[in-house]
């Protein structure tokens, strides 16, 4: 579990978790935003300027985070991997960060051109690349 | 947060809750490990097989989008302030205002927690706060571990919504 607050892993970790997002992003045109936030709604790292938008999705990715994982435990599917918004134009991942107890969440807007398989191959290498950058005591 | 919404549901839910935790990174803000960030979701068994549907909402501002979801379809709010907050007058505020639907239709019942430990503001100065908005809705303390206290708030709640009704008849 975290014992660290959104100040402490904006300040120990931000820059890495940029960086990451950054690479994701650059890994594919279709890729419109990356953020980390917390399990609780706090945004860690984005791959735009922190603003108002930003801050109210990682309240909506936690709450549907939690959500996916009631599902999962109602459905005993295991433990909860991630959750995928699809609209008309482009899709929502959303995904747990492996190492971190589902308390750090990885959210990846793209659009509708990107294949499903491509984004969620990219997520997931994402999501292990982020979670070596972070230490064990998160 | 930490007003106990989730206790107040899991003290008389007929069935196993459903619980939306996630680890509490705002430890300034309320000293808990965990705090809800979905939904909490409980149900009371009535008369003639009937259930009635507890949600609880997350009460930090972040989630207000949440507040509206939720508010979909019910029928009223209870409205749980912790009193050893620094300005629980604030809090509520903040709620009548995103309930106002159910306040305009007298759907509304407040529970003060945390009374014992923290007496002040008293049960009079929350009417007196409610006077000053032109608003009457009863308040109560309560003891959210104790499910009595919290059937006690749901039946005022049922009682306020029989009476909104018949007056709208």
């Amino acid at each position: 579990m975290i014992t660290k607050n959104t100040a402490q892993l904006r300040e120990e970790y931000g820059q890495a978790l940029r960086e990451e997002l950054e690479l994701l992003a650059a890994a594919n045109g279709n890729i419109l935003a990356a953020q980390v936030c917390t399990s609780d709604g706090f945004e860690v790292a984005s791959t735009r300027r922190t603003d108002e938008s930003h801050r109210r999705l990682a309240a909506m990715v936690s709450s549907m985070q939690a959500l996916g994982a009631a599902v999962v435990e109602e459905s005993d599917l295991g433990s909860y991997r991630n959750l995928i918004v699809e609209g008309s134009e482009g899709r929502c991942l959303m995904m747990a960060i492996p190492g971190t107890d589902g308390d750090m969440l990885l959210t990846v807007i793209a659009s509708a051109q990107l294949v499903f398989g491509i984004l969620l191959v990219l997520c997931r290498n994402s999501c292990q690349a982020i979670s070596a950058r972070l230490s064990t005591t998160v | 947060m930490g007003a106990g919404k989730t206790t107040a549901i899991s003290a008389v839910s007929g069935i196993k809750m459903v619980k939306t935790e996630a680890a509490n990174t705002d430890r300034g803000l309320f000293n808990k490990a965990t705090t809800t960030v979905g939904f909490d979701y409980g149900e009371v068994g009535l008369d003639a097989g009937h259930v009635l549907r507890l949600y609880g909402t997350p009460g930090q501002r972040r989630f207000s989008f949440l507040w509206k979801i939720v508010a979909k379809g019910a029928i009223g709010v209870i409205i749980l302030v912790d009193n050893s907050r620094p300005d629980p007058f604030d809090d509520l505020g903040i709620y009548l205002d995103n309930f106002k639907q159910f306040v305009d239709i007298g759907g509304v019942v407040i529970g003060v927690g945390r009374t014992d430990s923290n007496p002040q503001p008293s049960i009079d100065d929350y009417y007196q706060f409610l006077a000053q908005r032109d608003l009457i809705l009863p308040v109560f303390a309560v003891d959210v571990r104790k499910s009595e206290d919290v059937l006690m708030v749901l039946d005022v709640l049922f009682n306020m919504l029989e009476v909104s009704d018949a007056e709208s008849v």
